[in-house]
């Protein structure tokens, strides 16, 4: 960028050039379309990747010739059968490659939202409106999400700066989904309530919370238009251990603090009751990690939700309904 | 007890948001009030139907504002702003600019909105907004701190600048006149109006030729409606060091007629701005003095300081010392945003910032709010890329008045902090002025802009709330 302190022979002055354009320019709101993401850099694969690679390749391999072999022994043992094990292993194989394709289109959404996570805070204004505008595309398909992605669009001009664009993204659809998000979480803390309360064994309370914990973590990740399958989620569960940790930290500071009150206040509630409102506050703040890891462009100062505004918007929610 | 009734709580809602806001306008001549006004109505009123033309304006943006009209000003004591006229000067084929403002003119807006909060949210029922906007030439602002001045003071200072810079050579008639006719001779009534008159014409000069900002008294180059015209045939005197004015000699006279414009003119008028006012905009074309070179520029920034004295915060305020005025948000505007590229846009507002930074923290000591932001009330222009000098630059697009070809203009580097002396080079004295977008004649679909919402939220957002 040119600077005041730039030498003034150097630097150009005000100048008007004429054209030959005629006509008056047309200065009406418009519509953004939709905008494409730019191919991620070229990187080599790592060696775990190019040796999964290969054993895929082999299992897959290995699976197709005995599939191959049992479809011709079928055939050994007449026509209808043999196109009957035909049908059969068609139907198995269409199966598998769908869900293979959903899976590398749910890795590939996943993979573009950390891509605009890492570009968007360094970005200059310029590119900051292509990458929000490539956000506002990922959750454009998000059914939840698309009107809101639209009324973003409506209101985004092109003499917009990236900053402008940002803060009308966060406003138009951030703000939506986040609610959506916190409703999610809100959801999810009350059935752990639930779950806690009426659960007879420790083990089965473990069992069911760590299953709704997995349902609230890809629900989150949805509502930011991630859509993870099985891959996804285990990649998505691998970017939480960083931010279970913060969870665990809190288990242990909760713990502290439960020992500490443990005579004054929890004396006078009943265990199950302390304990159950403890598992809700851990399923929240699991959500809360959740929404921060999946949002498309990180909270700002202050923007971050908490666990007491979740609990206001809980009441809120119920006076409302 | 009594049943709590939950069909007033509507009632509750109205008690609890109706308010009215009085909203000054203001800035040097050529800033843009006129547009400025123009835009804020036309695009408030098609707020309901189009809100996506602001969407920084909270209210607007969240579909809250269920209505918007413009109603007839209370009582006949100030002009209407000439909405009509206005909107049909850029509705007009081709597009014209409507004319600037000479005098004080009011409109009144009234909105209808939903409360955001969530106690007007759970009482149900809608607010009222009425917002009085009032305009007026920015030069009188320049007046104000005259009520604190004597006339030797006074006198002394502006004779001291009009002696020096780009001043001292449009200066030259009326300093001779005053050679001619000294402080201590005896008094002349229509000496003292040609003495008027040859001062008149040097800060004429002084707006037109350099385009200097710092002209005192406002009223001489935009009177506004003054019956009685005498009031302003006066102008600065050179006093002997220690000198007294004696009863009869030019000097007396012309005190006499300093004393009476103050308390005749400025004193009433800012008696009626202040009471009630509780924003403020004030609009500064800072591109064009920067254009205009180094004077022109620091020019401005002593007007802006002398404007900004008149709003210091907290008790020391001479406006609310003089009429109790209590302005608790301040907006200072860059104006014409769309003369630079987007980027540029950011440094406008930066270097506006820069400018009133001071008061900015005396304001937040004070507990009241100014900010600065760079803003196009009526948005002209498109932004583009050219080649200038083999270097590729960011330009903006524009049709240029009374044009038929567009013209790619490169505004120069705008600089975040005032610049130092190294920065200026030439004059740039071709500032295009673009023609107006043409809008419709009923109001609906709005005004181009940039920025204006930001404004909006920043000066009625919390009422809106």
């Amino acid at each position: 960028m040119t600077t005041e302190t730039e030498p003034i022979r150097e630097r150009l002055r005000p100048r008007i050039v004429k054209t030959g354009e005629t006509g008056r320019l047309d200065l009406d709101l418009t519509a953004v379309g939709e905008p494409r993401l730019a191919p991620p850099p070229r990187r080599f694969p790592s060696p775990l990747a190019v040796a999964l690679t290969g054993l895929g390749i082999l299992v897959a391999g290995v699976a197709g010739i005995d599939l191959v072999q049992f479809v011709d022994g079928a055939f050994a043992h007449g026509t209808s059968v043999g196109v009957l094990a035909a049908v059969t292993v068609a139907a198995g194989a269409g199966g598998a490659a769908y869900w293979l394709v959903a899976e590398l289109r749910g890795l590939m959404r996943l993979r573009s939202v950390e891509r605009l996570r890492r570009l968007i805070p360094s970005a200059l204004s310029g590119e900051l409106k292509q990458e929000i505008d490539a956000a506002a595309a990922i959750l454009a398909r998000d059914p939840l999400l698309g009107e809101a992605v639209m009324s973003y669009r409506a209101v985004i001009e092109p003499h917009h700066t990236g900053h402008d664009a940002l803060e009308l993204f966060a406003r138009f659809v951030l703000a939506p989904a986040d609610g959506l998000a916190q409703a999610a979480i809100r959801r999810a803390a009350t059935q752990a309530f639930a779950i806690n309360a009426i659960s007879p064994t420790v083990l089965l309370d473990t069992l069911l919370f760590a299953v709704r914990a997995m349902r609230l973590i890809r629900e989150i990740a949805e509502i930011y238009g991630q859509r993870p399958g099985l891959a996804g989620t285990v990649h998505l569960l691998r970017r939480l251990v960083g931010g279970a940790g913060l969870v665990g930290a809190v288990d242990v500071v909760g713990g502290v603090i439960a020992q500490q009150l443990g005579g004054a206040v929890l004396e006078r509630l009943s265990a199950g009751a302390a304990e159950s409102a403890y598992a809700a506050q851990k399923m929240a703040r699991l959500g809360l990690v959740a929404t921060a890891l999946c949002r498309p462009i990180e909270f700002r100062p202050g923007e971050a939700p908490s666990l007491a505004g979740l609990v206001s918007g809980l009441w809120k929610s119920h006076t409302n309904g | 007890m009594r049943p709590l009734r939950f069909d007033r709580l509507p009632i509750l809602t109205g008690l609890l948001h109706d308010r009215n806001v009085r909203l000054a306008v203001t800035g040097l001549s050529g800033s843009g009030k006129t547009a400025f006004i123009t835009s804020l109505v036309g695009n408030v009123l098609s707020a309901v139907g189009r809100p996506a033309r602001l969407p920084f304006l909270r209210a607007a943006a969240e579909r809250r504002i269920i209505a918007a009209r413009l109603s007839a000003p209370e009582g006949q004591t100030v002009a209407p702003f000439p909405v009509r006229d206005t909107i049909a000067a850029l509705a007009a084929d081709p597009p014209r600019w409507p004319p600037s403002t000479t005098d004080l003119r009011r409109a009144d807006l009234s909105l209808r909105f939903t409360p955001a909060g969530f106690i007007g949210r759970a009482a149900g029922g809608t607010a009222k907004l009425g917002v009085e906007i009032l305009d007026y030439p920015g030069e009188w602002l320049l007046d104000l701190p005259l009520l604190a001045q004597s006339f030797r003071d006074w006198s002394r200072t502006t004779l001291d600048l009009a002696r020096r810079g780009a001043r001292a050579p449009l200066a030259r008639d009326w300093l001779d006149f005053l050679a001619r006719h000294p402080a201590d001779g005896a008094a002349d009534p229509e000496a003292a109006r040609q003495a008027h008159d040859l001062y008149r014409a040097f800060l004429a000069a002084c707006r037109t030729q350099e385009q200097l900002s710092l002209l005192q008294p406002g009223r001489f180059l935009n009177p506004g409606q003054i019956t009685d015209t005498s009031l302003l045939w006066f102008c600065p005197m050179p006093f002997a060091v220690g000198g007294r004015v004696r009863e009869g000699r030019m000097a007396a006279l012309m005190e006499a007629r300093f004393e009476a414009y103050k308390r005749v003119v400025v004193q009433p008028f800012f008696s009626r701005l202040a009471r009630g006012v509780d924003r403020q905009i004030v609009l500064v074309d800072v591109l064009r003095t920067l254009n205009a070179g180094t004077e022109a520029f620091a020019d401005q920034r002593l007007a802006l300081e002398t404007i900004l004295a008149a709003f210091r915060f907290g008790r020391r305020s001479l406006l609310r010392l003089l009429f109790g005025a209590r302005v608790d948000r301040v907006l200072f505007a860059a104006t014409k945003a769309d003369h630079v590229p987007a980027l540029q846009r950011d440094h406008l507002e930066a270097l506006m910032a820069n400018l009133v930074a001071v008061p900015t923290l005396q304001a937040q000591r004070a507990h009241a709010r100014v900010a600065a932001t760079a803003l196009a009330s009526i948005r002209c222009t498109e932004d583009g890329t050219d080649v200038i000098d083999g270097r590729k630059v960011d330009i903006v697009i524009g049709l240029p008045a009374g044009g038929e070809r567009r013209i790619h203009f490169f505004p120069g580097i705008v600089p975040v902090t005032p610049p130092p002396e190294g920065f200026w080079g030439e004059r740039f004295t071709e500032f295009p002025v673009f023609q107006p977008p043409r809008i419709e004649r009923a109001a609906g679909n709005g005004v181009p802009h940039i920025n204006l919402d930001k404004a909006l939220d920043f000066l009625l957002g919390d009422a809106l709330a």
